[in-house]
């Protein structure tokens, strides 16, 4: 099952939340790639075991334990659109903006930053090799722990509505204000229109809808 | 989300605003290739300058200090000056020239079409 629109916009604003918290929390110098992979990951499965639809990430075993590719592209993402730095993946003002402007989310969802605040108050501020020999070790079906599992089995993906208890509480605006805010192309007309402003380029209404 | 309504500000209605574009939103207009669309953007924009101060909503994110209307799926960001002044929103909308802008002014900075938002 692909992730809808708004799982994506619901992706993009935890992982963002997320990755801020951990930052604050912990005061980290940086946030490698690998343990923001098992961060996302328990906070995720955290959720699936009690059936709450947060994190839409499918996941994989790969040979450092649980990995997305979806995540790693969304990633990406964030940092073109300067949400992220580069190489610590620490938030810019850009992601407090979010977080402060789309607040309200977070007040109406509480269990799901929770649990992201419960992973990340317990492994954020471990070292990665400790973090990782942790995820190895959990177990992962009939008797079995995660470092068992064959190569590139699938462990988490999107919740099947029918099964969800609690589904995270976003209006349609709120889904489309969060897209746009992820949106290159949006983004990049914004700059433009305000580039206008910036240098005065302004138009008259009857020069605008003079075909009108 | 931020920004609602602002109860001093709504009942203002009889002032006569003036109006102004960016080129942007000028192009973005010439672009729809659309003429309904066109002409129901125009209608918006002449009950926004009819009644600036109902139905306030302020964008989120990158559009902070912009104010927004539905048409449709376009949704037009604009600001009126005396509300950017009052709100402190001029740092985000940043207008060239802006202490020489009379207060009754309405700038429409662009219009975002969200229809490829909207499917949840």
């Amino acid at each position: 099952m692909a992730r809808t629109f708004l799982d994506k916009a619901i992706d993009h604003f935890l992982t963002l939340y997320l990755i801020n918290d951990a930052f604050c929390r912990w005061d980290l110098p940086l946030l490698p790639n690998t343990k923001l992979q098992k961060l996302v990951f328990l906070s995720e499965k955290a959720m699936i075991d009690e059936r709450e639809k947060g994190f839409n990430f499918y996941f994989i075993k790969l040979i450092h334990g649980p990995f997305s590719q979806e995540l790693e592209n969304d990633l990406g993402k964030l940092v073109e659109n300067g949400f992220i730095d580069d190489k610590e993946l620490r938030p810019t003002s850009n992601t407090q903006v979010i977080l402060d402007d789309f607040g309200d989310m977070i007040l109406k969802n509480p269990t799901f930053f929770e649990k992201v605040n419960i992973v990340n108050n317990q492994f954020a501020g471990m070292p990665l090799q400790k973090l990782l020999e942790i995820v190895y070790a959990m177990s992962w079906g009939k008797g079995r722990t995660i470092a068992d599992l064959p190569q590139r089995t699938p462990m988490l993906y999107p919740m099947k509505t029918e099964i969800v208890r609690t589904g995270f509480q976003i209006t349609e605006h709120e889904t489309e204000s969060l897209l746009m805010n992820f949106d290159p192309d949006a983004i990049n007309d914004l700059s433009e229109a305000m580039r206008d402003a910036r240098e005065g380029k302004w138009r008259t209404y009857e020069q605008v809808f003079s075909d009108v | 989300m931020r920004g609602r309504a602002n109860g001093e500000l709504m009942s203002k209605s009889s002032q006569t605003y003036n109006k102004d574009f960016t080129d942007k939103f000028d192009k973005q207009l010439g672009k729809l290739g659309d003429p309904i669309r066109v002409k129901r953007i125009k209608q918006k924009v002449d009950e926004i300058i009819e009644f600036p101060y109902r139905d306030i909503r302020f964008g989120a994110g990158r559009w902070r200090g912009k104010r927004e209307e539905r048409v449709g799926d376009d949704r037009l960001m604009f600001a009126i000056c005396e509300q950017c002044r009052k709100e402190k929103h001029q740092p985000y909308n940043n207008c060239h020239n802006c202490e020489n802008i009379p207060n009754n002014t309405i700038r429409f900075f662009e219009t975002v079409d969200s229809h490829k938002y909207n499917k949840r």
